[in-house]
């Protein structure tokens, strides 16, 4: 169950299940810090789809924790996501090839896709203390 | 937490046969299968146009998409042709996914009325 551990941070249990919990805790957060309008929903995909790759790539079904920071950072909002899983770097993976037309393209790996387009900035790296932590960035509309 | 979609199937017919899906919720990873089992059981059970009614869907990560290619793909075997699969009234978020993922040229998106949606069939 999600719990608040400190102002805009959150901090859940790793399961499919608390997605949506994450969207809510991300959409007040990052709206008390000024983004709104698509760019909100933006961040709201990206974010979900990090989340969703750790649940399923990163624990793998076993038991874990994440740990989900809202902050404004000059003139952007960025959500930093942290988990105890192994490592992983998202952005060494190869974008689908969005030119096959969809009976031909394999399913799959948006995800990725998604964190780095939707975004201002994706950023990776490895927590000392084992786990990965990534940083997704968005701009505020002026 | 997460909760399942809201999903029901309506058949309805403007020239050609159309079998509507009505989705309400968010689509995520935690709830998409319900979706994608419905969908791919109607096109198996010979489901030519498909509508997916999208206007109750506030919020569709790739998860979602991911279910879309595979009914499309189910729909179009190898030399298929005749086959509709079309989106109805997506949110500004969703339209823009459909665009950002090269969809857009396989899957129509169309807003408004749904019997003037099920005509365009």
């Amino acid at each position: 169950m999600a719990s608040v551990a400190a102002p805009r941070q959150l901090d859940v249990a790793v399961e499919l299940a608390v997605l949506p919990d994450i969207r809510e805790h991300v959409r007040l957060a990052a709206a008390s810090l000024g983004l709104a309008g698509l760019a909100l929903e933006d961040l709201l995909v990206a974010v979900d789809e990090a989340a969703t790759n750790i649940v399923k790539h990163g624990y793998r079904g076993q038991s874990g924790r994440l740990n989900i920071a809202v902050e404004r950072n000059a003139d952007t909002v960025e959500v930093r996501i942290r988990d105890t899983a192994r490592h992983f770097d998202p952005r060494g993976e190869a974008p689908p090839d969005l030119t096959v037309p969809l009976p031909d393209r394999p399913v799959g790996g948006m995800g990725i896709h998604l964190m780095r387009t939707l975004t201002d900035g994706m950023a990776w790296r490895p927590v000392p203390t084992g786990g990965n932590e990534i940083t997704l960035a968005k701009r505020l509309v002026r | 937490m997460s909760k399942r979609l809201e999903i029901s199937v309506s058949r309805m017919e403007a020239g050609a046969p159309v079998t509507v899906l009505h989705v309400k919720g968010q689509i995520d990873a935690s709830n998409v299968a319900d979706l994608e089992t419905r969908a791919l059981d109607l096109v198996k059970s010979g489901t030519g146009n498909m509508l997916i009614d999208l206007g109750g869907v506030t919020f569709m990560s790739s998860a979602g998409f991911r279910t879309i290619h595979r009914v499309y793909q189910a729909m179009h075997p190898a030399g298929a042709k005749g086959q509709h699969l079309k989106l109805l009234d997506p949110s500004d978020e969703v339209k823009r996914l459909v665009k950002t993922l090269g969809f857009d040229k396989f899957v129509g998106v169309l807003s408004g009325d749904l019997r003037k949606a099920v005509e365009t069939f």
